[in-house]
């Protein structure tokens, strides 16, 4: 059945008020907004922030230098230099590249890790002005960790 | 100094400097307030980082503005389009000739003030079909032509529902019409208050009559072409259209600046942003109408509600 004009018009009217009144309640409730570079989201703890190596106690890393991460990373953000010391059989490290430009957390290297030396930070501001300067190092890696 | 106040050029030249000193604080605010609103509506800030609470965010914005370079696009006509943004411009401050800020505050007291105001503010449409004719696009174009067609069916409605006030008031001029308000005409003309906001709101080309210049189908209608300072005028007339039409309503319904305790012209401004907070909530609470939608509207229903209160005031008043 048709609604008659008048009908419509009540219709019109209470629809109309409805809507008034719903938006004034948004009005008062707290905006959901993130001030972004004032406040902060809180960063779940297994989050996939920039890459880092672990150290043991003594201050070493705990790296075996086995090249696992540097073959398994499917964008090959990650290329290590290993050295093997004099009258030593271990390599060690002498440098390690993360360029965080290709990087795509992905977390394959931290899974492949055979000695649990790599890890995930939370770090997840890392854009930089420079190009150069997304590449991490074995000693600027430790300045992104903080 | 007493023959300089006396004279009528001091006079003039201070009427200049407060009517553009109301006109520009007034395009500030309301551009901060609308922004608010908004953002508040939809569970966002809304501006947060220039001043406190984004307060001076309109100085910046226009700062921005004077600063952009004026672009007069190709195949424009080339002496209506500049011209135009002055024509939506000044009817704005030609209007705030009669508006009554308080007793005495008010530039020119005219008798037939009521009259005045709604005639002058009829010239801005020609402004908006020169601005949107010149910029020879058809997105203009179709704004302009909607705008006309809206402005023409939408000014019916709100002078017959302001009849009902100047037949209770006796008087076209705004003074009068003021000091009769023992009651407010709101509570004796409520159903011309309203028609008068919806009219008035179309009237002002915004949500949900802002057919002419409806972003997702025009994209900015009549002042697509524009931008930079000319830009910035067409936005300013649109918020001091937004004020003087809220003025109105307040000399009209709402008791002008009469108000207990504190001075008339702090309650005419507590009343007229009280009515453009109204417009304002109006906006973000109801989507776009289509243009037969809008047109049916007023000519089905706006203009037959206004005729019938119209007649039950005169009836009335005749009776009692």
């Amino acid at each position: 059945m048709k609604a008659s004009y008048f009908e419509k018009v009540k219709i019109g009217v209470s629809t109309i008020i409805k809507g008034l009144l719903l938006s004034f309640s948004y009005l008062l409730k707290k905006p959901v907004t993130l001030q972004y570079p004032h406040e902060k989201k809180v960063i779940a703890e297994r989050y996939r922030g920039s890459i880092r190596l672990k150290r043991n106690e003594t201050g070493e890393l705990k790296c075996i230098a086995c090249g696992n991460c540097e073959r398994i990373c499917p964008a090959s953000a990650i290329k290590m230099e290993t050295f093997t010391p004099e009258g030593e059989k271990k390599k060690k490290l002498s440098e390690y590249y993360v360029d965080l430009g290709l990087c795509i957390y992905c977390g394959l290297c931290v899974d492949s890790c055979p000695v649990d030396a790599i890890e995930h930070s939370i770090v997840y501001e890392v854009a930089e002005v420079e190009k150069d300067k997304l590449v991490l190092r074995l000693d600027t890696l430790g300045e992104k960790n903080a | 100094m007493a023959a300089l106040t006396g004279s009528i050029f001091f006079n003039i030249i201070l009427s200049i400097i407060g009517v553009m000193a109301v006109f520009t604080i007034n395009a500030l605010f309301a551009v901060w307030l609308e922004r608010k609103v908004s953002a508040h509506i939809q569970l966002r800030l809304g501006p947060m980082e220039v001043g406190f609470h984004g307060a001076i965010q309109s100085a910046a914005d226009g700062i921005k503005l004077i600063g952009k370079e004026i672009i007069t696009p190709q195949g424009v006509d080339k002496k209506l389009f500049p011209l135009a943004p002055y024509l939506v411009f000044f009817p704005s401050l030609l209007m705030f000739v009669v508006i009554p800020f308080s007793e005495k505050l008010q530039v020119q007291d005219l008798n037939i003030g009521l009259l005045y105001f709604f005639s002058i503010s009829c010239i801005a449409t020609i402004g908006i079909f020169m601005a949107g004719w010149a910029s020879n696009n058809k997105y203009s174009l179709m704004g302009a032509v909607r705008s006309i067609a809206q402005s023409i069916a939408y000014e019916i409605p709100i002078i017959l529902s302001i009849l009902g006030v100047i037949i209770i008031a006796q008087s076209l001029k705004l003074s009068d019409i003021v000091a009769r308000q023992d009651i407010w005409f709101l509570v004796l003309q409520p159903v011309a208050f309203i028609i008068y906001i919806i009219a008035a709101i179309a009237e002002l080309n915004r949500t949900p009559f802002d057919i002419p210049e409806a972003e997702s189908e025009l994209v900015a209608g009549f002042h697509t072409e524009y931008s930079g300072m000319r830009f910035a005028i067409f936005f300013m007339a649109e918020y001091t259209n937004m004020f003087l039409v809220a003025a109105m309503a307040t000399t009209l319904f709402l008791g002008g600046w009469r108000g207990p305790i504190l001075p008339p012209v702090v309650w005419f401004f507590i009343k007229t942003y009280a009515i453009v907070f109204l417009i304002i909530w109006v906006r973000w609470a109801f989507p776009r109408l289509r243009p037969d939608q809008l047109m049916n509207f007023c000519w089905k229903f706006l203009i037959p509600l206004a005729l019938l209160n119209l007649l039950v005031t005169t009836f009335v008043l005749k009776l009692f």
